[in-house]
């Protein structure tokens, strides 16, 4: 299966517009962008997002408090692949993250022109580890 | 309109309104900063005002190719985070010193990237 819709959240506006425009233009995605954890909460099970990205650090929701509630909110958003956006980038602070159930973690500033295929290959490589022998989806 | 082209123009004008924008938000980190060092800060809401836009800086400014200004930014955040220093503390005198110091060269930065600023 192809990626194609990518639910985007991220609290600060000209982040957001960078980042709609490398997912759209250079990366031919349909996104779907929230300026706040209870945006994304609202709009993420009609939107039925194959990826959902997060910047970590929000005012009122956090990444990693806006991961939990989406996880809670419906059922299908409970196995929905998840990417945190953010600067913490030490093996540790990935560690942490990743403990919380995230895939991956995309470094903070992001290249405009890369990031599409970063999420590509985040995306294709759970996909690949969903289809192994024994893996619950 | 090809894609490449349709990239260079969205970008620059994403570029062009952060520049813009720089002029306010130097602003509004000035006016929260008074608070804060006045002591007319009771609840912490400038110094919250301060952090986020600071962290805004921080992630953004390099993004946009100002890597300085992320930088400065990066080191002037810890001194205003919240989750590392709850609202209700009182910052020391040398903490203030430090924060009024990278705030200046933040707003050096800002100055240089746009001069209206």
């Amino acid at each position: 299966m192809k990626l194609e819709r990518v639910l985007y959240v991220e609290d600060d506006p000209d982040i957001r517009e960078v980042a709609r425009m490398s997912l759209e233009v250079v990366g031919g995605l349909n996104v779907c962008c929230c300026a706040s954890g209870a945006e994304a909460i609202e709009r993420a099970d009609a939107y039925d997002p194959q990826l959902i990205v997060l910047d970590v650090m929000m005012p009122e929701m956090d990444g990693p408090a806006t991961l939990s509630a989406l996880r809670a909110s419906s059922s299908r958003l409970v196995h929905v692949p998840v990417v945190f956006v953010t600067a913490k980038v030490q093996p540790n602070e990935v560690a942490e993250f990743l403990a919380l159930g995230v895939t991956d973690v995309v470094a903070k500033p992001f290249d405009p022109m890369t990031l599409p295929d970063s999420l590509r290959a985040i995306w294709a490589r759970f996909s690949c580890e969903l289809i192994k022998p024994g893996r619950a989806p | 309109m090809n894609d490449s082209l349709e990239f260079d123009e969205k970008w620059q004008a994403l570029l062009q309104r952060f520049v813009a924008r720089l002029v306010e938000r130097k602003r509004a980190m000035g006016e929260a900063w008074y608070k804060v060092q006045s002591g007319a800060d009771a609840g912490g809401n400038a110094r919250n005002v301060l952090f986020h836009e600071v962290h805004s800086l921080s992630g953004s400014g390099a993004t946009f190719g100002f890597e300085e200004l992320s930088a400065v930014a990066r080191r002037l955040e810890p001194l205003l985070d919240p989750e590392r220093i709850p609202a209700d503390r009182v910052l020391g005198v040398d903490e203030l010193r430090r924060i009024e110091a990278l705030l200046d060269e933040l707003g050096a930065e800002v100055h240089r990237i746009n001069p209206a600023a």
